[in-house]
């Protein structure tokens, strides 16, 4: 071993911006300079022939942006060194002796690649320290961050933007809307189907969408995001019964289950079940909670489960557009795997998915699949979060709701009216435009393998 | 109750381990998977690539195998993503593989899919089932145990209540239930919930949590604004190194009531954070548990314990809010 030669380099860079290998071995570059590079390894290692150093190319300031460039910022530039001297030294200072290298590179591309990721890991790390998420974006995507600064003046103005202009396609697929709240479980009870349908388009600023769409066959009851806005058991049973007359087919929407509800869903799905038995019928239920599954495993037959969005997991978010790297990654989740939906179906029953329209092409397997449009959910808390604004002041301390009174029946969360989100109930959602005009599209759904379409216009 | 912490680099490891630390939680990531998959399908719930919360490379993994050898405390590795691809399980169930050799037994694990893979594939690691999977009940854990869990880590929005229940249920299935419960406790307290949490967490933008909002009508002047409390900010609470225990979110109160449902591990969140501040994190935690093992009472334990560590008053953040 010769004695320390000094680098004088970045210590610490971290690894998913600079990888390394001598020769087959993953290594950490713990300092990066023009001239050489060091890393450490717990075994001495003899003789390297070469080493190959991996610059990521992401995280550009100002030289944006087209999505195609986008796509392709995330790979690595891949420098291989097979002239060099290296320099061994034993440090102490881990807590055990480990071997530390010091490897001195003479090569115009591998300087090239440090020097300009040493200049961009400390614009990035200035951009951290000095920036607002907002100003940090706009400098590495281009995302508008004085759009930030743009608010509805309240949600009923922003369903105005959002549905007045809208035009749809024609088709037969099947049409739900969901009834996720007390106040549209009341409406419903106090008028006629096709009146509620009139009603609803209306007050959700959305009559042009609603004149195009036919008479819906099947509602969700339920709210899939908050265990407080599933209907009272009387409600629900007359719900149930005046879809039955209304020639309505009903999917019941579950929540997540905190542990203290267990024994009175219990009790409610031995109710529904004896309520099929009756009527040699069976119902759906939209599942997002794998303890409610488990529950349904011992009722199968008459309560049909279906996986419902909570459960079924994937990227959301309304600045997706904005997202570095190669997004049609985002194309698939774990339920493209076979294996995983043949473990729901042999143990659970699984029948149905349902997704969410969520603004970028997804590829749906060969099942049943509905589709909830044009809303989709980014982020959830069984803690709400309106409450939390309500009842103590901010939005951070949060309490699970006891006695809710329903804020969010008169307030929501208004967002920047360029990232088209809102705060509803404990939860954020964003619109998927696309799924607005083009609801109805049959044969773009059909192609898709949706045989299912479900309003929700929150 | 042993302290979890979270370590972003093997350079923490010793220090960690001398304030006090018991075990320690980190992610892994090989080059090969950030090559193909870069932030946009990430291998673990720390979605970054430009800030030091992975322990980087083959290499360090061996000598943090090393460290773990020497001083004992051993470290659990994070796949919690809540959701992989397809091709990706099999490259998964090859890393785990591959730190398995390396001496690394037990892994953090969200998505119910890869507990699936690897129970069909026939490898036996130990199981800490993430704070990140879903909401947590009895029945729930019914389903989960099926795919061999050791432990359980709750989510950060629990009722004593409902612990002590899952627990309980646990427990009486004996060899076929989780032995281990571990419970949040100091920072991060995020404003939603981790399994529920979809939006992205990267290096070029912010949480979407965190984007502006405002609190709005559904109509115009449906109801009025309620007047929002006023918080209190105090800046003797910090040191001077402008430090506050929990200023993102803390437990240490609960400890009493976390120790009574047979909570066994409390979880310290904070890879990547200023390490001077996690150290600190550590020995407050650990001088939280000295008290507590000589408090006779919940009140006598919260009274030393605001005394000791919280003299000018808390970040008021509490993951187990009191009524």
């Amino acid at each position: 071993m010769s004695g320390k030669r000094e680098l004088h380099g970045v210590s610490m860079i971290p690894f998913g911006l600079v990888a390394g290998f001598a020769d087959g071995q993953e290594i950490r570059v713990t300092e990066l300079a023009e001239s050489g590079f060091c890393f450490r390894t717990v075994d001495e290692i003899g003789k390297v022939g070469k080493f190959r150093v991996c610059f990521y190319d992401g995280l550009r300031c100002g030289e944006m942006i087209g999505a195609e460039d986008r796509k392709n910022e995330t790979t690595y530039t891949e420098v291989e060194i097979g002239s060099f001297e290296m320099d061994a030294r034993v440090e102490d200072g881990l807590g055990i002796p480990v071997y530390v290298y010091s490897v001195f590179v003479d090569q115009e591309k591998y300087r090239e690649c440090a020097r300009e990721l040493i200049l961009r890991y400390d614009k990035f790390v200035r951009l951290k320290l000095e920036c607002e998420d907002g100003e940090l974006a706009e400098a590495l995507t281009g995302y508008p961050a004085e759009k930030d600064e743009w608010f509805a003046e309240d949600f009923e103005e922003q369903k105005a933007d959002w549905f007045s202009e809208r035009k749809a396609g024609n088709g037969d697929i099947e049409l739900a809307v969901e009834l996720d709240r007390p106040e549209l479980y009341e409406r419903y009870l106090s008028m006629k189907f096709c009146d509620f349908m009139g009603w609803y388009w209306n007050v959700n600023r959305a009559e042009k969408l609603g004149e195009q769409l036919p008479i819906p066959g099947r509602i969700y009851v339920g709210n899939a995001f908050c265990h407080l806005l599933f209907p009272e058991k009387k409600i629900l049973f007359k719900i149930l019964e005046k879809a039955e007359s209304e020639d309505l087919e009903v999917t019941i929407t579950s929540s997540y289950l905190r542990e203290f509800m267990l024994e009175s869903v219990e009790k409610l799905l031995d109710e529904l079940a004896e309520w099929c038995k009756i009527r040699k019928t069976s119902l759906e239920i939209a599942v997002n909670d794998w303890g409610m599954l488990e529950l349904l495993k011992d009722r199968n037959g008459f309560l049909v489960p279906c996986m419902g969005t909570l459960l079924n997991k994937r990227k959301k978010d309304p600045r997706m557009g904005y997202k570095q790297g190669d997004t049609g990654l985002f194309l698939e989740n774990s339920l493209n795997a076979d294996f995983y939906r043949e473990y729901l179906r042999d143990m659970f029953g699984i029948q149905r998915y349902e997704w969410e329209s969520c603004g970028y092409r997804q590829e749906f397997p060969e099942e049943k699949n509905s589709i909830h449009v044009p809303f989709y959910q980014t982020n959830t808390s069984q803690y709400c979060t309106l409450y939390a604004v309500c009842k103590n002041g901010e939005r951070g301390r949060q309490e699970l709701p006891e006695d809710c009174p329903g804020y969010c029946g008169e307030k929501v969360f208004l967002y920047p009216k360029h990232l088209k989100m809102v705060g509803r109930y404990n939860s954020l959602f964003a619109l998927d435009e696309s799924a607005v005009f083009g609801m109805m599209n049959m044969d773009s759904w059909k192609e898709q393998k949706i045989d299912r379409v479900v309003v929700n216009l929150l | 109750m042993k302290i979890t912490a979270g370590l972003g680099s093997i350079d923490e490891y010793v220090r960690y381990v001398e304030a006090g630390a018991d075990e320690f939680f980190c992610g892994y990531v090989p080059y090969e998977w950030n090559r193909k998959y870069g932030t946009v399908l990430p291998l673990n719930r720390r979605e970054v690539l430009g800030v030091n919360v992975q322990i980087g490379a083959e290499s360090e993994l061996k000598i943090l195998a090393a460290l773990v050898k020497k001083y004992g405390k051993p470290v659990h590795l994070t796949f919690n993503s809540l959701y992989y691809t397809p091709e990706q399980y099999p490259e998964i169930a090859d890393i785990i593989c591959r730190c398995m050799e390396l001496g690394f037994s037990s892994f953090i694990i969200a998505d119910p899919a890869l507990l699936i893979y690897l129970k069909n594939r026939g490898i036996s690691c130990e199981i800490h089932l993430s704070g990140e999977t879903a909401e947590v009940n009895s029945r729930m854990m019914d389903a989960f145990d099926r795919l061999n869990v050791y432990r359980l880590i709750f989510h950060r929005k629990n009722s004593f209540a409902d612990m002590e229940s899952v627990i309980r249920h646990e427990r009486e299935k004996g060899s076929g239930g989780a032995c281990e419960f571990e419970a949040f406790v100091l920072n991060e307290l995020c404003q939603f919930s981790g399994a529920f949490c979809n939006s992205l967490h990267c290096d070029e933008m912010g949480y979407l949590c965190r984007v502006p909002y405002r609190i709005g009508e559904i109509k115009e002047n449906s109801l009025r604004n309620k007047e929002k409390e006023e918080l209190e900010y105090d800046e003797r609470k910090y040191d001077s190194d402008g430090y506050l225990c929990g200023e993102t979110g803390c437990g240490l109160c609960a400890l009493y009531q976390l120790q009574r449902v047979g909570i066994t591990h409390l979880k310290l969140v904070g890879r990547g954070n200023y390490v001077d501040f996690m150290e600190k994190d550590i020995r407050n935690l650990k001088t939280a548990l000295d008290i507590l093992e000589n408090s006779g009472t919940e009140e006598e334990y919260i009274e030393k314990i605001k005394r000791k560590v919280f003299p000018y008053g808390c970040s008021g953040l509490c993951y187990y809010r009191k009524k």
